[in-house]
């Protein structure tokens, strides 16, 4: 199994799409740092504080989720697109394996370009804040948490993405799949259809929980089981109804 | 000894029959040609040996046992199937190093294979910028990586010019000299006749034939060609007399299986008049283009 993932970590360091997804969530991070500290106290925002860092630093935690998932779902439906499944299935006729590789390597992943981006966050908005005269610290806990909860959530947004990806095996259904369910099914349908208590229970909700507890949420723990358990849901069905039929 | 077995193998597509009750066996060591029409189930018959797609029924084997339960796959068998299988933004080295991962197979053998097939200085190369040529290169390399004793090839011709047609059969003869077996599919005969000791013919889903090359050959007939104002009276003198024979166009007679002087004898004791005559033999590319043909499979 171990050899599997090495080989699913090959594949997504050979190409380039992994480096510039990288790239541009690290430039993306440093982009809202460097908004978020600019604009405060600015027209009538308040003015920064040391309780601050937390939401500074975690700020890309949505576009890092997206970003993991994109990986997840290219990750496996490219493989169809380019047809390069057909000689990993001959590596590794266990289908199963197969898919069971990608779930932790692109968990891996997605938590690899969450770390690279908070470490270039962090290491952004902590001098500057010092250099404002503001005392803070990444050991403060709420900093721990912030960063914590992105990591994780960009690592199980990886797997979920795989497990979008073993079920809608073309990569671009797959991609106007979510974000046609987080805009529309979860963003719209359920406001309209008024079921308080419902909504919590959702695949971006849960992982929303993450990084954003309280606020109708679940708790970390609960949303991070629940998201995980929707990727893994995803898989298990996408394997043996999707990646099981004929390759032809 | 057989080393792939085909036992009654059947695929279906709703309803269309791809496959149909096909049995063949492949012997250790030899190199046999797969061969047919477009169409005529080979890609299906490999993709099913090769255990990407699932038989609807029947069963096939390599080593005595599905592609799907062999430990170490491409340590046993080699597979070339579709030309473009490859991610376009990798290397070719950096794909071969991908699948010996995943197989397990020592990094070092990328740069090994890549010379066998002459693509050492294109290694580093992204495969997108590649010529159907040096993929159809690069996807042999992939199949010798884990230097199995078992080649399976579908069309590993097509895209190759005449160099490459002709580099492949020096490699594919280098293979089997090697004591490797080597079933290699083509539609065109005289792409692999050259190299292979053997033939499986299938037409419509169904084994047409398998036997040696020599035996197809001896199936080669001669037939005499006559032009005649008379053919139509020509024709059945000739049919009377046991000869088989048809008219090919409305002053031509073919006689298959038979002699120009048996034709002339023939026609002079009828009072035909005879303008050209000539004997003909028919070769490998039209037996198999018989027995593959609309009134083919019946043998």
């Amino acid at each position: 199994m171990t050899r599997l993932v090495r080989a699913e970590l090959a594949k997504l360091r050979t190409v380039r799409l992994f480096y510039g997804v990288a790239a541009a969530m690290a430039a993306f991070g440093v982009l809202t740092v460097v908004a978020n500290v600019t604009s405060a106290g600015q027209q009538g925002s308040p003015p920064l504080s040391a309780d601050d860092l937390p939401a500074l630093v975690g700020a890309p935690a949505t576009m890092l989720s997206g970003a993991a998932l994109l990986l997840g779902i290219l990750g496996i439906a490219g493989e169809f697109r380019h047809h390069t499944i057909t000689q990993t299935l001959l590596a590794t006729p266990d289908r199963g394996r197969v898919v069971a590789a990608k779930l932790v390597a692109y968990a891996l992943a997605g938590i690899a370009v969450a770390a690279l981006t908070l470490a270039v966050t962090t290491s952004v908005a902590l001098p500057w804040m010092n250099a404002k005269g503001l005392s803070v610290s990444v050991l403060d806990g709420e900093v721990g948490h912030a960063l914590a909860g992105t990591l994780l959530v960009a690592g199980l947004c990886g797997l979920v993405g795989v497990g979008v990806g073993a079920l809608v095996r073309n990569q671009v259904a797959a991609l106007v799949g979510v974000l046609v369910w987080v805009v529309v099914v979860e963003g719209l349908v359920l406001s309209l259809l008024n079921v308080p208590g419902l909504g919590k229970w959702l695949p971006s909700a849960a992982a929303a929980a993450l990084t954003n507890p309280g606020g109708g949420h679940l708790s970390r723990l609960a949303g991070g089981l629940l998201f995980a358990a929707y990727g893994l849901a995803f898989s298990v069905v996408g394997t043996r109804f999707v990646i099981r039929r004929d390759i032809t | 000894m057989a080393v792939i077995t085909v036992e009654e193998l059947t695929k279906r597509f709703g309803d269309l029959v791809a496959v149909d009750g096909l049995s063949f066996e492949v012997d250790q060591g030899t190199v046999v040609g797969f061969l047919g029409p477009n169409g005529a189930g080979k890609t299906t018959t490999l993709r099913m040996l090769l255990g990407l797609v699932t038989p609807t029924a029947g069963t096939a084997r390599i080593q005595g046992r599905p592609y799907r339960e062999l430990a170490a796959p491409l340590r046993h068998v080699g597979a070339v199937l579709e030309a473009s299988s490859f991610h376009p933004g990798r290397t070719a080295r950096n794909h071969l190093r991908v699948v010996a991962i995943a197989a397990g197979l020592p990094r070092a053998r990328a740069d090994d294979v890549l010379a066998q097939v002459g693509l050492d200085q294109a290694a580093d190369r992204r495969v997108g910028g590649f010529s159907l040529g040096m993929r159809q290169r690069l996807a042999l390399a992939t199949a010798m990586l884990g230097d199995p004793e078992v080649l399976v090839l579908d069309e590993p011709a097509n895209g190759l010019d005449p160099e490459g047609i002709h580099w492949l059969r020096g490699l594919l003869r280098h293979l089997a000299d090697q004591g490797r077996t080597v079933l290699v599919s083509s539609h065109v005969l005289a792409e692999v006749a050259q190299t292979v000791d053997q033939v499986v013919i299938i037409a419509h889903g169904r084994l047409v034939t398998q036997s040696t090359l020599a035996a197809l050959d001896a199936r080669t007939e001669q037939s005499v060609r006559v032009r005649t104002p008379q053919a139509e009276a020509l024709r059945p003198l000739l049919t009377a007399q046991g000869i088989h024979a048809n008219l090919a166009a409305h002053d031509q007679v073919v006689a298959v299986g038979t002699t120009t002087e048996a034709v002339g004898q023939a026609a002079a004791a009828a009072g035909i008049v005879i303008y050209e005559m000539g004997a003909e033999r028919s070769n490998l590319e039209e037996v198999f283009l018989e027995l593959t043909g609309p009134q083919g499979g019946t043998s």
